[in-house]
């Protein structure tokens, strides 16, 4: 059995002293991190690049990679609680989490999200154990046709997303496109909707988008209405511990979660927002009471919670098999290499196994220290809605201008965020969604990217799509969802015409 | 008149008004064509698919009777602002002032201004945000108008 | 509104002192460094810039006693990092260290850059060199350069090459390359190296120009084939892949140039005492060691003049290249 005697290297390099101290201390960091709404991971990991000079390689990315999946824990906190999306990924937990926390169930929300970070984390470990080499060989035989058509399947799943009007819900998502617009398009180099801002060149800072769009835009319309706590409802230990319902409710959502989160995570450059926007919609489809959605579903955030904590797993995948990072944060864990002289590539598997292997079993360590951290300050963190709203929505949006400059240093990422947060209130007033407009955002420009790139490369042959047989599977996905979709939602008006006929 | 006011009617106008935006600021990207599509190819779909959306919600409203709900512009006005303030004066001042001057500007949405609350507020955060960017994350942040 | 106005008064005369000491003149200027320094790197953490900023960043706090900071500013190819430096007060307090080609060509290249390099930023020292190597799709075989040259003749926008983005240092190269040898090569812009390497080993496109750190692992492991290395000398590790030089190209086919700036117009004494500073660093054994760990060679100079004088050689040169081949307007 070589995978077992690789698991028993993994032990052996990770069970040292050192190992253990950073690997809890990254989790920690981390799950911190993750909390402060706004402050990127990436500007926080860079920040503590420097320590890790001093320590061996395992050493180092051991903490470096436990600051990252502990920031997802985290994430989610700040989403349930006060609606502001720690990292864009939690965003969604907004939708549900929010609902659940105003009606005093803030408690189990962080709890069941605490276990489906963790169970969409651990599966992942092993998936990464077994099959990493095979799952990076067929994620890099991606290429911009299947991207496209994977991306494509995003814009159907923010179809699903809408809860009101079909027409303004796509309003929504054209307007998140048109953001996405912005910026210097890849293809050409063009600089589009800049205003000659040049730090608009890289788009719009997405976490700017976040924060405005639904942090501020809350803030505003809270502020005057809440003159108390934000919750008044009795924090007993009874109202965090979740019902036998809720868990059995959350199995399949979880295990569902995972597997998209899997598959997404280890595609360079997807990322993790992606996953969870996705296992959102996906569970609001398969769902027997979709209405429910929206209004505090608990599938609503333990779907996505595992999806983006799997998606972050299963992104060292590529990483550390081909040297490919998915996103920044990726890249600075192969700089840290780098700075040891370790060169990332195809070869550190075998080249370095005790470093590989040591890292996966630090990943299990690291999740079940975060398991036991996280349950505990579920008490702790329920407590910040006892806070007095004119004492709380101050220190949210100093947190919201700090964490957001942290992530560029740039003071006009403030002003951006002042920006969204009045774009954020006429959503709100005019009656659009800011979830599927988010999602907008973050596909478009991987969209038009891949779709143009295609083209260029096939010379205009459309047919690519079609006979790439990765493309093809999503694109079939695709026409299946919005036929189902379509489907279900003549069979929905039917049934309400019925019930009125018959009043 | 009546009609003016509603809610859909209202979101259909804006998506037109966006819409005409992106078409008309798009204009000098160039088009090109399906080989070799130009920057200006999507924004000019986009502008015409979010005209589509803008018509077919003004058409909705008019068995629709949604009101727009009201808002509260005393807070948009002061969050905004104070927002604003600290983005332009953290890199002047620093942040423990410009923490002071957001804690403030924004605590004016709510009637009545408590001065001392808002000073011990203001104060207890400025620690607070110094221990975690400061001293925890160790952040390069101008602290105060003294500082590098 | 029930605000009384004592209150609103208070408001406002808080505002009004804090506002005040924004107005407070800057502290003097001094020849000594008082306070921290930074050393501001355009592109993210765990970037060639970025990994050399940190490993300098502790020798020179050692020689100047004053703590360095590495600050990432990322965005529009170096270019907000740039932007950020040359608009910082003069005080000799922040430096710029980044890969010099793509700062020189973006005034051809991209519309609105609000900075002049030569003008609004000086030299401190080149700090390092690293080599380009040509990296071929594995379902290729060419067994040297000139099969893919003679390919490329016979099926004109037959094979397509990957470069990190429009205006990027191998976009440049690239098309310099394509346009030296008159070859119909399909260019496709990427996000970034590591997206393009991924196209490259994907097999979605068939060749690129990348930093040999970013290349030398998948072309050791036979992901890509490399067919020819820029500069001076062939590659320790790749003793059989030959330069573009032996192959009878012209020397610009260039690598990437690592080199530490300053806001003009800092005190001179600061920018000389810097100078010495580094390029004492960048002659240390160790340092140099570090640097060809990265795949790169130390290279500091001996004067400021020579890094303003290849500046402005490169600058014009990559300027009427770009002109020249229309690079811009496409």
């Amino acid at each position: 059995m070589e995978l077992f005697d690789n698991i028993l290297l993994g032990f052996s390099v990770a069970f040292t002293l050192d190992n253990l101290l950073y690997c809890a201390l990254g989790v920690t960091i981390g799950m911190f991190i993750g909390v402060i709404p706004g402050v990127g991971h990436l500007a926080a990991i860079s920040m503590l690049l420097p320590l890790t000079f001093y320590v061996p390689p395992t050493t180092a990315l051991v903490m470096l990679a436990g600051i990252y999946y502990g920031a997802q824990y985290g994430g989610s906190t700040a989403s349930i609680l006060l609606n502001l999306p720690g990292t864009p990924a939690s965003a969604v937990v907004c939708l549900d989490g929010y609902p659940m926390a105003q009606n005093g169930r803030g408690g189990v929300a962080l709890l069941m999200t605490t276990l489906a970070s963790f169970v969409g984390s651990f599966i992942t470990v092993f998936v990464l154990a077994a099959f990493a080499p095979p799952l990076a060989a067929f994620a890099v035989s991606f290429n911009s046709a299947d991207y496209f058509s994977m991306m494509l399947l995003g814009l159907v799943a923010a179809a699903i997303l809408v809860q009101g009007s079909p027409a303004k819900g796509a309003a929504a998502v054209i307007i998140g496109l048109i953001l996405g617009m912005v910026g210097t398009d890849v293809n050409t180099g063009v600089q589009r909707y800049t205003f000659g801002f040049s730090f608009l060149y890289d788009g719009i800072n997405i976490v700017a988008i976040a924060m405005g769009i639904f942090g501020i835009a809350e803030v505003i319309a809270n502020v005057g209405k809440i003159k108390g706590a934000q919750n008044d409802h009795k924090i007993t230990l009874r109202s965090l511990i979740p019902t036998a319902q809720d868990l059995k409710q959350s199995i399949m959502p979880m295990l569902r979660g995972t597997g998209i989160g899997t598959g997404i995570g280890i595609l360079p450059g997807t990322g993790t927002s992606i996953a969870s926007f996705l296992a959102y919609a996906i569970e609001k489809r398969v769902s027997r009471d979709p209405k429910k959605f929206g209004k505090g579903a608990i599938e609503g955030i333990t779907a996505p919670e595992s999806a983006n904590n799997a998606a972050a797993q299963s992104a060292f995948i590529p990483t550390l098999t081909l040297g490919i990072p998915g996103d920044a944060v990726m890249a600075l864990m192969l700089g840290a290499l780098l700075i040891h002289g370790i060169a990332p590539g195809p070869n550190v598997i075998t080249d370095n196994p005790g470093l590989f292997w040591g890292l996966v079993v630090s990943f299990l360590i690291g999740n079940v220290l975060l398991l036991i951290l996280n349950i505990p300050l579920v008490g702790v963190w329920v407590r910040l809605l006892k806070i007095p709203y004119p004492l709380l929505y101050p220190s949210i949006i100093l947190f919201i201008a700090i964490g957001v400059y942290s992530i560029n240093y740039s003071h006009l990422d403030i002003v951006l965020v002042a920006f969204f947060g009045l774009v954020g209130c006429l959503l709100l007033v005019l009656g659009f969604e800011p979830a599927p407009l988010l999602l907008g955002y973050i596909l478009g420009p991987m969209i038009e990217e891949n779709f143009r790139r295609t083209l260029l490369i096939s010379r205009g042959d459309m047919m690519v799509f079609l006979e790439r047989p990765v493309s093809a599977t999503f694109l079939a996905l695709c026409l299946f969802l919005l036929i189902w979709s379509i489907h279900s939602s003549s069979k929905e008006r039917r049934i309400r015409k019925r019930i009125e006929s018959s009043r | 008149m009546k009609s003016l006011l509603k809610r859909d009617f209202i979101a259909g106008i804006a998506c037109l008004v966006i819409a005409a935006f992106v078409v008309w600021y798009g204009q000098d990207y160039s088009y090109g064509n399906l080989n070799n599509m130009g920057p200006g190819y999507l924004p000019r779909i986009l502008g015409i698919a979010l005209s589509i959306c803008g018509i077919l919600t003004i058409l909705g409203a008019i068995n629709s009777m949604e009101r727009v709900p009201r808002i509260n512009v005393r807070a948009l006005v002061f969050v905004t602002l104070g927002i604003l303030t600290f983005a332009f004066t953290m890199n002047r001042i620093g942040m423990l002032p410009a923490t002071f001057l957001l804690i403030h500007i924004s605590a004016l949405s709510e009637s009545p201004y408590r001065i001392f609350r808002t000073l011990a507020l203001s104060l207890s955060l400025c620690l607070l945000s110094y221990l975690i960017f400061i001293f925890g994350l160790n952040m390069p942040i101008r602290l105060h108008p003294w500082s590098f | 509104m029930r605000t009384k106005p004592a209150t609103l008064l208070t408001a406002t005369m808080i505002t009004a002192a804090t506002l005040t000491l924004s107005l407070l003149p800057p502290p003097a200027q001094a020849q000594e460094f008082r306070g921290p320094v930074r050393i501001v790197v355009p592109f993210a953490p765990g970037g060639t810039s970025d990994i050399l900023a940190r490993h300098i960043a502790p020798r020179l706090s050692d020689e100047i006693g004053q703590p360095v900071i590495v600050e990432n500013k990322a965005g529009a190819g170096g270019n907000i990092g740039a932007d950020f430096v040359a608009k910082a007060a003069p005080n000799g307090h922040t430096l710029l260290l980044s890969d010099l080609t793509a700062l020189l060509a973006a005034p051809s290249v991209l519309s609105g850059i609000s900075y002049d390099i030569e003008k609004d930023l000086e030299p401190v020292t080149m700090v390092s060199y690293s080599p380009y190597v040509l990296g071929v799709a594995q379902r290729h075989s060419f067994p040297s350069f000139d099969e893919l040259v003679e390919y490329s003749r016979e099926n004109p926008g037959g094979l397509s090459v990957a470069t990190s983005g429009v205006g990027a240092n191998n976009h440049i190269t690239s098309e310099r390359l394509s346009h030296g040898l008159d070859l119909d090569w399909n260019i496709i812009a990427y996000r970034g190296g590591s997206d393009a390497t991924r196209a490259v080993v994907s097999g979605e496109t068939d060749m690129l120009l990348n930093g040999t750190t970013a290349s030398l692992p998948f072309a050791l492991s036979g992901q890509m084939t490399p067919l020819a290395v820029t500069g001076e000398e062939r590659l320790p590790e790749l003793p059989d892949t030959p330069t573009f030089r032996e192959l009878g190209l012209p020397g610009e086919m260039d690598g990437t140039y690592q080199a530490i700036l300053i806001t003009a117009g800092s005190p001179p004494e600061i920018i000389d005492r810097l100078h010495r500073a580094l390029v004492e660093i960048l002659d240390e054994e160790e340092m140099r060691g570090r640097i060809a760990e990265q795949g790169g060679i130390a290279t500091p100079s001996s004067s400021r003049e020579e890094v303003s004088e290849w500046m402005k050689a490169q600058k014009s040169e990559l300027a009427s290249f770009i002109e020249e081949s229309q690079l811009a307007e496409r």
